[in-house]
């Protein structure tokens, strides 16, 4: 009891101003890090806005639970984000359990086409991982993070970061033989 | 192999997006996306009823869980029933030297197992 009153004394006794310009630095620091990450784990560039932007009124809300330091703030916000980005993709994947994925199948496709097909198809499979592994191959693949690097940010051992990168390496690139197999068996070695 | 890695790269929507090599929120959409942020640290944080809250509903849920198992448990006529005594071997002394466990099966059996003084199966009914 005694802890939890400290806490809010302190937080209700930090100025208004004081708090507002720390969350400024906050966003300030973090923002553009953070809409590149929320792109790639959303649809459309307005799901990253919302989830940017919700991600932020979440820190506003809990100030007081914003750690110090560049680091700490960033694997805060970055979960943050990812809790929310899986609070929607939930909701998403009660609705469209039954949708099947649409994939043109006119003719034998040129190279271009085939190549935009893969690519179509692998982002298609991303958006069907749970996003917290979607997460860890974004922040591999596309970023180029180290998975001990990974594990920090995501509060993870690097054992778990490691399973979900091969399972989620895995299921993509089954997604795309899948689909190409389907197709007359290109090969994308 | 399928190279996924690559596939992603060439796929990263925010290239698509942001041919120009200005990948990220345009300057306009931070300042609102910021102001939004601060006006909410000004406003009250909205109250959910208690009955919302997830660890209220999970403790809810436990209690009824726990509550039902109990009750099952204590209603249950399935379940072997139990009873064990003391019985005398002749009562000269009046010691005990012979125990007796009895009990009845669920289809209605009824065992009863009688063990010397040193816990050996001497008897079993029926």
């Amino acid at each position: 009891m005694t802890g939890q009153a400290i806490a809010m004394s302190a937080t209700a006794d930090r100025p208004a101003d004081d708090r507002a310009a720390r969350l400024g630095t906050l966003f300030d620091s973090h923002h553009q890090r953070l809409y590149r990450l929320a792109r790639r784990l959303s649809r459309s560039a307005e799901d990253a806005r919302d989830l940017v932007q919700d991600t932020f009124l979440r820190a506003a809300r809990h100030a007081s639970s914003v750690p110090e330091g560049a680091s700490h703030e960033e694997a805060w916000l970055v979960r943050v984000l990812i809790n929310l980005a899986r609070d929607r993709w939930r909701q998403l994947a009660v609705r469209q359990r039954s949708a099947t994925t649409l994939i043109h199948d006119s003719g034998d496709p040129s190279d271009t086409e085939s190549s935009l097909l893969a690519r179509s198809i692998v982002w298609q499979a991303l958006d069907r991982l749970p996003p917290r592994r979607r997460a860890i191959l974004v922040f591999y693949e596309i970023e180029g993070l180290a998975i001990p690097a990974i594990a920090r940010l995501l509060g993870l051992a690097a054992v778990t970061v490691r399973w979900h990168l091969s399972i989620g390496r895995r299921e993509l690139a089954a997604a795309v033989n899948g689909q190409f197999g389907k197709k007359g068996g290109m090969n994308h070695d | 192999m399928t190279d996924v890695g690559r596939l992603l790269r060439e796929g990263d929507p925010l290239k698509t997006e942001a041919p120009q090599g200005i990948e990220g929120l345009s300057p306009a959409e931070a300042q609102v996306m910021r102001r939004e942020m601060l006006d909410a640290l000004s406003q009250p944080v909205p109250l959910v009823p208690i009955w919302q809250r997830p660890i209220t509903v999970g403790a809810l849920a436990l209690l009824m869980m726990a509550v039902s198992a109990l009750a099952g448990h204590r209603s249950s006529p399935s379940g072997p029933d139990f009873a064990s005594s003391d019985v005398g071997s002749g009562g000269s002394s009046g010691s005990v030297d012979c125990r007796q466990l009895q009990f009845s099966t669920p289809g209605g059996t009824r065992i009863i197992w009688i063990f010397d003084e040193k816990l050996r199966l001497q008897e079993s009914m029926p």
